[in-house]
């Protein structure tokens, strides 16, 4: 049994959007400690990892931990009926096994949704060192990412203690754009070595665009021919991080 | 169990032509594969997942395929569809792209058979917006784990183009060879797969209990019985002598077979080829509904297009109409159908396949209450090769396609899927098309029931005969009349209805009204026919047998300005007749 209450439906719809780019059965665990989800795409290239303490919500109560699976693309039909200032309330009902989404503000709803079989299937966080960690406005980031996708579905990520260099070359058009460390995009930069890695834009430019609704500041941490960590900074407390998979360019 | 234990196999069976070698290769599989999910297997090495009855596909298009494959190798669509052009297999280029990927995947796990099958089936019960989006992540997550090898036989059992070409047969050989002790074991495999035509349950009934668990093996309420299948031969003295001097003679619908399975409240209708075509006959599930007494029944019949307002049947071609996917209320309106019942396989309880013939029509006419529409097959039983001709000529002139002669001898069982000679189909060898239309005097005519109460159902018509000076029946038609048409026909006929059949009318047929022979009117059939009952011609081509139109329809006009010694005459009938005499070549 647990119950949570948010008084920032826009939040908890943002956070839930952002998993449901890489996953459409999600499992949440829900203990005294808070929220969390770790889970990976069907086609293994991405992993998103979200925790949200007890102290984001506005009510928190739990009496032993649970599993809960639900759809979250029907989830999120649901939340999108919330308007800005209205009140979230979720909380299960464990004799139906149904979800209960309880909306207030200008009218009072209340959805109720099936759960499903919870996934037993425990993902690991990936042991990797990195040698480059950026820190860079989320802003600036999706800028750069609109800038690769116009000539390229995957782009190559390259640094070193100056810059931070995102290199899309296309079939017949290229682009490099370049990110100074200390410009307004780029906050912050550290290479140990330098370092470079290609993604695909599809994966990139999904998870930074609705992990940008959720945050203004994103930590990258990569290596090269590695995946690469997209740590997402909350406003609150809370953790919203991505993990990606590189492609191998053989040239 | 790993999946590329399959894939292996599949490899191995691609690379013979050989069947034997083939069956080699199914008995090691099916011995190396666990019990539990050795229907699972089996789906599998037909490409399938499910048996055929089940109406569920995997259903991936190939656009959705190369997304899929684009997504989990990194390689971008232009490029797949480029090489799938020259490949012509989304197989052979799914192997060609997974081993030289692109993308780096996170802990790659191997495939096992359970995982394959549980992801097939989710992609296969897939519905609604979000269908397309979620199979191509799901087939996605396959490919990310497979082997190239794997991803090519994935790719080809998803787009239903696996093909390894087992036949169901060498499946039953290999399934008696690994669990039933030998080769000689296939009979009673065979027997328990053509009473539920479900390989898989029969896999895993005798891999789990052994011979026991197929000799034990009963018809199910809701698993298509593979249909027995008739013999053909030409004349009624050959028949005849098949069948031990008697049979049980029966009318051969032209119509579409349909195994009836009623449950409860619950009917499904499957097709000759055991397709689920409940949704086609809404109206045939509630003839069902109401005119099978019996709680839990297997029936077959024969589904026929029927004429609306005068319950004659139509040709097979009107039934047509009925195979669609939309608009069935439609069809519904304006191609009735009928059904004559002709077999039962399961009656409350009772497995009646290996009941000998008689006693399963004599189980089928309790289990049914018949209506109009819902009628038992005409029949007679006979040993006579005279009374077996005259009775067909009369099956092809009511619209049938001839007669299906069944044995009532000691071994007449529900011989399931098997073509033998315990039934035997008469069908014609030639027919005559008519084209041309033809003047014909209203001589006689039915009293209407139904929609047509108070006027007529059908009118009884004649040709000329100018040497006797008679006119002479050659059909009986309802067709074609419009309301207005049958509103004012009793007026219209009022000032020539006599009391009894008129002295220049040869008849053999009893009219319900009779008329002097004066009005005429332009009818087109589809053929002319032998027949037994009509006098027009009688003993001009047959001895014994007039000509008659089947199908007949009134073309609107009435010939007003012809006397009725202006019709059209029994010598030009037979010309006609001779002209388009045809042999039927069976397609």
């Amino acid at each position: 049994m647990f119950k949570i209450k948010m008084a920032d439906a826009k939040l908890l719809r943002d956070m839930v959007t952002a998993i449901s780019i890489l996953v459409d059965e999600a499992t949440f665990k829900i203990d005294q400690k808070g929220l969390k989800l770790r889970a990976m795409d069907p086609s293994r290239v991405a992993m998103v990892d979200f925790e949200w303490p007890k102290t984001v919500f506005d009510e928190y109560t739990t009496t032993e931990p649970t599993k809960m699976c639900i759809n979250i693309s029907e989830m999120l039909k649901l939340l999108k009926r919330a308007g800005k200032d209205e009140v979230v309330e979720l909380s299960l009902d464990e004799k139906t096994g149904k979800l209960q989404i309880k909306i207030t503000g200008k009218y009072a709803r209340n959805f109720t949704m099936p759960t499903l079989e919870a996934s037993e299937e425990e993902v690991p966080t990936p042991k990797i060192t990195f040698n480059v960690k950026a820190k860079a406005t989320t802003q600036g980031l999706s800028q750069a990412i609109e800038d690769a996708q116009l000539v390229s579905d995957h782009v190559r990520i390259e640094a070193d203690n100056e810059k931070l260099v995102l290199n899309a070359a296309g079939d017949l058009m290229g682009a490099t754009i370049t990110l100074q460390k200390g410009s307004d995009a780029l906050l912050d930069l550290e290479a140990k070595e330098p370092s470079k890695a290609t993604f695909s834009l599809s994966y990139l430019s999904e998870i930074i665009k609705e992990a940008s609704a959720t945050s203004d500041i994103a930590t990258l941490e990569f290596s090269t021919d590695m995946p690469i960590k997209l740590d997402f900074q909350q406003a609150k407390e809370g953790k919203l991080t991505f993990y990606l998979a590189p492609r191998i360019e053989t040239e | 169990m790993l999946y590329s234990t399959i894939a292996d196999t599949y490899e191995k069976i691609e690379a013979t032509t050989k069947r034997l070698e083939m069956t080699d290769l199914l008995v090691d599989l099916l011995k190396n594969t666990p019990k539990e999910i050795i229907d699972k297997v089996v789906y599998l090495t037909q490409g399938k997942i499910y048996p055929d009855f089940v109406k569920l596909e995997i259903g991936v298009a190939e656009r959705l395929a190369i997304k899929a494959l684009a997504k989990a190798s990194g390689i971008k669509e232009s490029e797949i569809e480029e090489d799938l052009k020259k490949t012509g297999d989304l197989g052979e280029t799914a192997q060609k792209f997974m081993a030289k990927k692109k993308q780096v995947t996170f802990f790659q796990q191997p495939l096992t058979v359970q995982k394959v099958y549980e992801t097939l089936d989710k992609m296969a019960k897939a519905s609604g917006s979000g269908a397309v989006d979620l199979k191509t992540a799901l087939l996605a997550g396959l490919l990310a784990d497979a082997t190239p090898k794997e991803a090519k036989y994935i790719m080809r059992t998803v787009t239903g183009n696996l093909r390894l070409g087992i036949a169901d047969m060498t499946v039953l050989d290999a399934l008696a060879i690994a669990y039933g002790g030998g080769k000689e074991a296939r009979e009673l495999v065979e027997r328990a797969y053509n009473i539920s035509s479900d390989l898989g349950r029969v896999a895993k009934a005798v891999a789990e209990k052994g011979l026991r668990g197929v000799k034990k093996f009963a018809v199910l309420v809701g698993e298509p019985i593979r249909p027995m299948l008739a013999e053909r031969l030409s004349s009624p003295e050959e028949i005849l002598e098949k069948l031990g001097g008697k049979c049980i003679a029966e009318y051969k619908y032209d119509g579409e077979r349909i195994q009836i399975h009623k449950k409860n409240g619950d009917v499904t209708l499957f097709s000759r080829r055991l397709e689920d075509i409940s949704s086609q006959y809404p109206d045939a599930i509630e003839l069902v509904k109401k005119h099978v007494k019996a709680k839990e029944a297997i029936l077959e019949a024969e589904c026929v297009a029927i004429d609306a307002d005068t319950g004659e049947m139509r040709p097979f071609q009107e039934l047509m109409h009925r195979r669609r996917k939309y608009g069935i209320e439609e069809a519904m309106e304006e191609y009735p159908v009928s059904l004559f019942m002709f077999d039962a396989l399961y009656v409350d309880g009772k497995d009646l396949t290996l009941e000998l013939y008689p006693i399963r029509r004599e189980a089928l006419v309790k289990a049914i209450e018949e209506s109009e529409r819902v009628k038992t097959a005409k029949y007679i039983i006979t040993s006579n090769p005279k009374e077996l001709e005259k009775f067909f000529l009369e099956a092809i002139e009511n619209g049938c396609e001839g007669l299906v002669c069944k044995s009532m001898a000691e071994d007449s069982v529900y011989q399931a899927g098997a073509r033998g000679w315990l039934w035997i189909k008469y069908k014609r060898d030639y027919k005559s098309e008519m084209t041309d239309t033809v003047d014909l005097v209203i001589v006689g005519a039915f009293h209407g029931r139904g929609k047509r109460a108070g006027t007529y159902g059908a009118l009884l018509l004649a040709a000329y005969n100018p040497e006797s000076d008679t006119f002479e029946t050659v059909t009986k038609c309802g067709t074609g009349f419009t309301d207005e048409d049958l509103a004012k026909l009793p007026e219209m006929m009022k000032k020539h209805v006599i009391s009894h059949k008129h002295p220049r009318v040869n008849s053999m047929i009893e009219a319900d009204v009779w008329f002097e022979p004066v009005v005429v009117i332009e009818v087109l059939g589809a053929e002319i026919t032998l027949s037994p009952i009509h006098t027009c011609a009688m003993n001009a081509i047959r001895q014994g047998s007039g000509l008659a139109i089947r199908f007949p329809r009134f073309t609107g006009n009435y010939r007003l300005d012809k006397a009725a010694e202006d019709a059209t005459t029994i010598s030009e009938i037979v010309e006609m007749y001779q002209k388009q005499l045809k042999k039927i070549v069976e397609s």
